[in-house]
């Protein structure tokens, strides 16, 4: 994932974050509103019928009977089976209410009169549908609170992306530079340009941290490349032995076959050289030009012919002249020198065969597969002359610039599969 | 291999490198001098200045890099300089070059590509004093094209004679069918397989009437001479 679009998650979320606070209190605050009005009109016909009811009492002590009430709209029931809109029955089913929607938009409210005395209990209805003033005003009030709260959302909205891009601006620009760094080159003394704030302490770190790492890398680099250099020296004295060793006729069988193992692992103690300096170089060439395979691998197969001396092995190449890769020269024949001298040391007596298949190499030995292990450094085969590191090395190398690489058994044989293009390349 | 053989100065530090690589030269019938150290190899290539100067790059004292400029500086003529050195990397070449090398070797080498390249150095650098190489009983000169085994003189066309000088110069390396093709017939080689018919021809001419074949095919993707005395 891009770190702009990272850089955008954080920013809708506390965009979003802003503007569902800023709902939540329009729409609790709307409810308020709402409920006021309706408390405010319920409490001024409550007042009302609560005079009337004064007034009534007063009458009804005096007399004895109650008089016409002095409202228009406030009848006086003695029965609640007179109540119109069947208000009667729903009293009986909730004796507490005392407002009651009625049909055809009328509304109803309830006020008992319990004279002193054994008198029975009388009710003043108010009919108030006449009188509301909410009703009417309630599509205004919704289109109001409404609008208001949509525009208190969107200025929420608006302040939210402003504080956030305040926000995550440093922060983005410290992504960035963290995701264009190459491991060839990477950023230096960028900390100063940040705030002093978290941003700045997370900068400050990550450049301390980059230090650490580079002088790392640098330090195993070098290690890696003086170590393979001072090998060199003594490996080529080994060879000129073993060559003048090996050109004698008088030497006896045993001897001559201990040679051979000197020879070998040399050669071997060769190639992981060459292979540790191949990974040990900085140079990833994403844009290797494309090179011819088959000149580059008949110079593989002739300088690692000495390991197949005493053995009854014929060696087929099926490589078209035209087979190209997109590798760095160098890197294919690190990588070659390994796979075929591999066929060539682990493998029993028979046909190796080189040939191109969908998009790569195939080396087919005669060998059996040493398995997923040879992949683990110093875990060695039995014909293996040297310490197990070959394969790893070279599968390491292989990752380093995007060479798929596999092994696959194939009844006694092993075939090896390696891309001639970086994967990821079309 | 030329006659008269050339001398060659090794300046090595390691002392058993130095032995085998005496006994080698000797083998060849080359006569070779040592030093081990970058001043006194420059003293001697610059009193008796070799044919080829073989040069270590690490050096106690003085390091093959100096050597080689002081030598490019104060000697009176052009010595052929062949570098040996551990390090591979091109920017490490280059240097090297800079510095006056006219070759370049990468430890660890073979024996037969360290004489190859000192043949070839000494050649190219004594133009005109000799255009015969001589490998075993074979012999070729170079300006005449004429190739002789034993004396018998060998009926080449002319493909099949560059193929044997291709061979006779890269002597006693192995060189591969693409590297043949390209000496051969440069960038723009015939189509099929050109060598099989010319190495065919070549092949009967050198090697059917003698008793050692000299042409020796390596598992089908390599070709070298190999002396027969």
């Amino acid at each position: 994932m891009s770190a702009a679009s990272r850089r955008h998650r954080l920013r809708d979320r506390l965009m979003l974050a802003f503007s569902g606070f800023a709902l939540l209190v329009a729409l609790l605050y709307g409810f308020y509103v709402v409920l006021f009005v309706y408390l405010v009109e319920d409490a001024v016909f409550q007042g009302l019928l609560e005079d009337e009811a004064a007034a009534q009492l007063a009458h009804h002590a005096e007399t004895g009977a109650w008089t016409t009430p002095a409202l228009r709209f406030v009848t006086l029931h003695v029965d609640p089976a007179t109540f119109p809109d069947a208000l009667g029955a729903r009293l009986t089913e909730s004796p507490w209410r005392r407002e009651f929607p009625g049909e055809a938009g009328r509304h109803y409210h309830l006020r008992v009169l319990e004279p002193a005395g054994s008198a029975a209990p009388t009710w003043l209805l108010a009919e108030v549908s006449q009188h509301l003033v909410v009703r009417p005003m309630r599509g205004g009030i919704a289109q109001w609170l409404g609008w208001s709260g949509l525009a208190v959302t969107l200025l929420a909205l608006l302040l939210g992306a402003w504080l956030a891009r305040r926000m995550t601006a440093p922060l983005s620009r410290l992504a960035a530079l963290v995701e264009d760094a190459e491991p060839t080159h990477l950023p230096t003394r960028f900390a100063e340009e940040f705030p002093d704030d978290e941003v700045g302490t997370l900068a400050r770190g990550l450049e301390r941290l980059i230090e650490r790492v580079e002088a790392f890398v640098e330090r195993e680099r070098e290690f890696t490349r003086d170590a393979s250099h001072e090998l060199r020296t003594p490996l080529t004295v080994i060879r000129s032995a073993c060559e003048r060793l090996g050109a004698r006729t008088d030497l006896p069988g045993e001897a001559q076959r201990q040679l051979q193992h000197v020879c070998r692992s040399a050669q071997q103690l060769e190639r992981t050289v060459a292979t540790l300096l191949a990974l040990a170089r900085e140079d990833v060439d994403t844009s290797a030009p494309e090179i011819a395979v088959l000149p580059v691998l008949e110079r593989v197969i002739v300088d690692q012919a000495p390991l197949l001396e005493g053995r009854d092995v014929s060696i087929r190449v099926e490589v078209p002249h035209a087979t190209q890769a997109r590798l760095p020269a160098p890197v294919l024949h690190t990588v070659l020198s390994n796979l075929v001298g591999n066929a060539f040391a682990h493998g029993g007596s028979g046909d190796v065969v080189i040939d191109v298949d969908a998009g790569g190499l195939r080396i087919a030995n005669p060998g059996a597969w040493p398995g997923e292990m040879a992949f683990r450094p110093f875990v060695k085969s039995e014909a293996s002359a040297g310490v197990g590191l070959g394969l790893a090395i070279v599968r390491r190398l292989c990752a380093r610039h995007r060479i798929a690489l596999r092994f696959e058994s194939e009844g006694l044989a092993t075939i090896v599969h390696l891309a001639l293009a970086p994967s990821g390349d079309a | 291999m030329d006659t008269p053989a050339p001398r060659i100065l090794v300046i090595e530090d390691n002392p058993v490198l130095r032995a085998n690589l005496d006994a080698m030269f000797l083998e060849h019938g080359i006569h070779a001098d040592f030093a081990a150290d970058g001043l006194s190899g420059l003293q001697a290539a610059l009193s008796e200045p070799p044919d080829v100067l073989v040069l270590d790059l690490g050096l106690p004292g003085l390091d093959g890099l100096r050597v080689c400029e002081r030598l490019r500086a104060e000697a009176d003529r052009h010595v052929p300089v062949l570098m040996l050195t551990a390090r591979d990397a091109l920017d490490d070449k280059l240097l090297g070059f800079r510095s006056g090398a006219d070759d370049y070797l990468v430890k660890p080498f073979a024996a037969a590509e360290l004489l190859a390249r000192c043949l070839a150095l000494s050649q190219r650098h004594r133009a005109g004093t000799t255009h015969v190489l001589r490998i075993g009983s074979l012999s070729i000169d170079r300006r005449s094209g004429v190739a002789q085994r034993a004396g018998r003189p060998l009926d080449l066309q002319q493909t099949a004679q560059r193929l044997l000088l291709a061979l006779a110069e890269a002597w006693p390396r192995t060189l591969t069918r693409s590297e043949l093709v390209e000496r051969v017939w440069g960038e723009s080689p015939p189509e099929s397989d050109p060598l099989r018919t010319h190495l065919y021809l070549l092949r009967r001419t050198l090697d059917r009437p003698a008793d050692t074949p000299m042409l020796k095919t390596v598992h089908g993707v390599g070709f070298r001479l190999e002396a027969d005395t």
